[in-house]
């Protein structure tokens, strides 16, 4: 699939910058950010993207609730979401991809391979 | 007269004699009533049980003698102890054995007799069962042979417990009850106490007629309380009883953890038990999970917090490294590629310690598939091919058997190669090569990685498997180790059911070989799927 919009959504502020960069910089993609679940939920069913890298660990409402909002609601329905997280157990893993994610990718991540690390994980476009 | 000769086992029957403790003894019923019977089944005046001492004869009982002993050289017992059989003398005055017998020429006068020996365990004869008539008389083969049967009757009573015996038993236990720190008891199985040792009132602190008073299960916690009954009632039924761990009130109201070894005698309801106080014991492990559990949350926590802040640092160094944010000066690029270096480095190091503390507390997340090994070597000697090239090192793979499978942890297993990999990587002298090789040895199959590097030095080998083990710690830091990996290694190998050892030899390099069970065809015929 052909990406040109992500929407990366993380709680720290640092890692939105960082990843920011890497996504559009190396990536060569526009970036939306988001800081909570919440917010995820708004911004991408106004800005619609293409993927969204989303936070497994948030206060307030967690990445797998989020995942559960942005399935709830049309626009994002179908929107392929990869969970970006520090405790990367297999069981966790596992349990991500049964929630409808299509890749889990572990914190901490290398911004100059981060992009291409996503494309591995996306349907051949 | 003819006095009667010592028997070859003289020594060995007189120690047989004095272990009964029965000479010089008072009267006891048990030995009165069969001569009682005897005098008047035979209808003789004198019916005795002997025992035939050193130098005399001693009567344990008697009927119709007032004598308690006579000389054992006068005695006709004296020749009854030298054969199995039945001593029958019809008339002694025509016997030249006794003829001139003080005992036969005056009192008590003897012309009949009839003797059977008695036997010990052992079989020493040390006395006999012996019927004296003042008439001479004849003994018929039935009447030999009910002296017989009473003779053994004697030999029952003589070498059953005495009560001396008994009593001496019976203090020795009582001594145990008193002394034993765990508590003894002998219990009805319905839970009633028959016997308690004192440890049972140092422990829970009531007086022994309190507790003769209660019952078990009145003891033990309301929660324990059908798992005690259920136990009982499995010795009642004479099964064997497995340990039992309950709580019981102590009289200040506190609870004690009994652990209880038991087994009952089911003829009897009888049970005989011994409870230990493992509160304390209890209350260590309690304290030891709750720390485990702490450090174990504490590790977790703390990795993952620098986790955090790591992957802004080394996120940020990664771009300015990859020239994101543009070309840098010569100076900042070196001083920025060794700050990013190290950020790396520290997140191994990270990684590392989780590892091994999932792996200590038993939470390392495990998936054994049945796999062929010779690709994930292939992949392992492919993803270390920078690595290699880095050091000047060429890294040659040889399969000797290939296609062999084993059940392994995908991931885990290429931990474990890309560790000893780099190790040996790091360890070779430029221009040298490292051989990765997959053989069968025996039923097992064995992964080698040998380097033709310096060696491991032999005060080294006994720490290698150590956590943060480092043989020379400058050359560690030289090499970039965390001194965790080999300790990882080992450990997950061993949790895929294998081994990790290593041969080296200083100057000629080292070979790291991991051995597993290979994966059985025969076994099954469909890739299975297994996570512990």
């Amino acid at each position: 699939m052909t990406i040109r919009k992500v929407l990366l959504v993380d709680d720290e502020d640092d890692i939105r910058t960082i990843g920011q960069l890497s996504l559009s910089r190396v990536g060569g993609w526009q970036t939306v950010l988001a800081a909570s679940g919440a917010e995820a939920v708004s911004k991408a069913a106004a800005e619609g993207p293409d993927l969204i890298l989303l936070d497994v660990m948030m206060p307030g409402m967690d990445g797998p609730t989020t995942l559960g909002k942005l399935r709830a609601q049309e626009a994002t329905a179908k929107t392929p979401v990869i969970f970006m997280t520090a405790k990367i157990q297999k069981q966790e893993v596992a349990r991500y991809l049964e929630l409808g994610a299509v890749g889990v990718i572990g914190k901490p991540f290398d911004p100059m391979t981060l992009p291409a690390e996503i494309k591995r994980l996306l349907p051949p476009a | 007269m003819i006095p009667p000769p010592l028997p070859a086992d003289e020594p060995r029957r007189l120690q047989a004699l004095h272990r009964l403790d029965l000479l010089d003894t008072p009267p006891e019923e048990r030995f009165d009533r069969i001569v009682r019977m005897a005098s008047r089944m035979f209808g003789v005046p004198i019916a005795l049980v002997t025992l035939v001492d050193r130098s005399r004869q001693w009567f344990k009982a008697k009927v119709g003698l007032a004598a308690s002993a006579t000389s054992r050289d006068d005695s006709f017992c004296g020749h009854v102890i030298l054969t199995p059989d039945t001593l029958v003398v019809p008339d002694a005055l025509e016997d030249p054995r006794f003829s001139d017998n003080p005992l036969v020429t005056g009192d008590p006068l003897i012309r009949f007799y009839a003797g059977h020996p008695l036997h010990t365990p052992d079989g020493s004869r040390v006395g006999t069962l012996c019927l004296i008539d003042r008439q001479s008389r004849d003994f018929t083969e039935e009447e030999r042979q009910l002296l017989a049967d009473m003779a053994r009757w004697v030999e029952l009573e003589l070498n059953a417990l005495t009560l001396q015996e008994a009593r001496t038993a019976l203090t020795q236990q009582e001594r145990f009850f008193e002394l034993s720190v765990d508590m003894l008891c002998i219990a009805g199985v319905d839970g009633t106490f028959r016997q308690l040792g004192q440890a049972w009132c140092r422990t829970l602190g009531y007086s022994e007629e309190a507790l003769r008073t209660t019952s078990l299960l009145e003891l033990v916690h309301p929660e324990d309380r059908a798992a005690t009954r259920a136990w009982l009632e499995q010795g009642a039924r004479g099964e064997s009883l497995p340990h039992l761990e309950h709580r019981c009130r102590g009289r200040d109201g506190s609870w004690h953890w009994l652990q209880w070894n038991a087994a009952v005698n089911p003829e009897e309801g009888i049970l005989y038990g011994v409870a230990r106080d493992i509160t304390e014991h209890k209350r260590l492990e309690a304290e030891r999970r709750e720390v485990e559990r702490m450090k174990s949350e504490f590790v977790s926590t703390v990795s993952h917090e620098l986790r955090t802040p790591l992957t802004s640092i080394r996120g940020s160094l990664g771009l300015l490294s990859g020239g994101v944010a543009g070309p840098l000066p010569t100076l900042a690029e070196e001083m920025i590629g060794i700050a990013h270096k190290n950020s790396e480095r520290l997140i191994r190091l990270i990684n590392d310690i989780l590892d091994l503390e999932k792996m200590e507390s038993g939470q390392l997340d495990f998936q054994l598939e049945q796999l062929e090994l010779g690709p994930l070597l292939a992949a392992a000697v492919e993803a270390h091919q920078g690595y290699a090239q880095q050091y000047g090192v060429t890294v040659e793979t040889v399969v000797e058997a290939p296609e062999a499978r084993a059940l392994v942890d995908g991931d885990r297993f290429l931990q474990v190669l890309a560790n000893l990999l780099s190790n040996a990587l790091k360890f070779s002298p430029p221009g040298e090569r490292v051989t990765l090789r997959l053989e069968r040895v025996d039923t097992r199959l064995r992964v080698s990685v040998q380097d033709r590097g310096p060696g491991i030095p032999e005060a080294f080998h006994s720490r290698l498997f150590q956590k943060f083990a480092q043989a020379d710690g400058s050359d560690s830091r030289r090499k970039g180790g965390t001194g965790l990996g080999l300790s990882i290694s080992r450990g997950l190998v061993e949790r895929m059911g294998g081994s990790l050892d290593f041969v080296t030899a200083e100057n000629a390099g080292t070979t790291f070989r991991v051995e597993l069970p290979e994966w059985c065809p025969v076994s099954s015929h469909k890739p299975t799927k297994e996570t512990p």
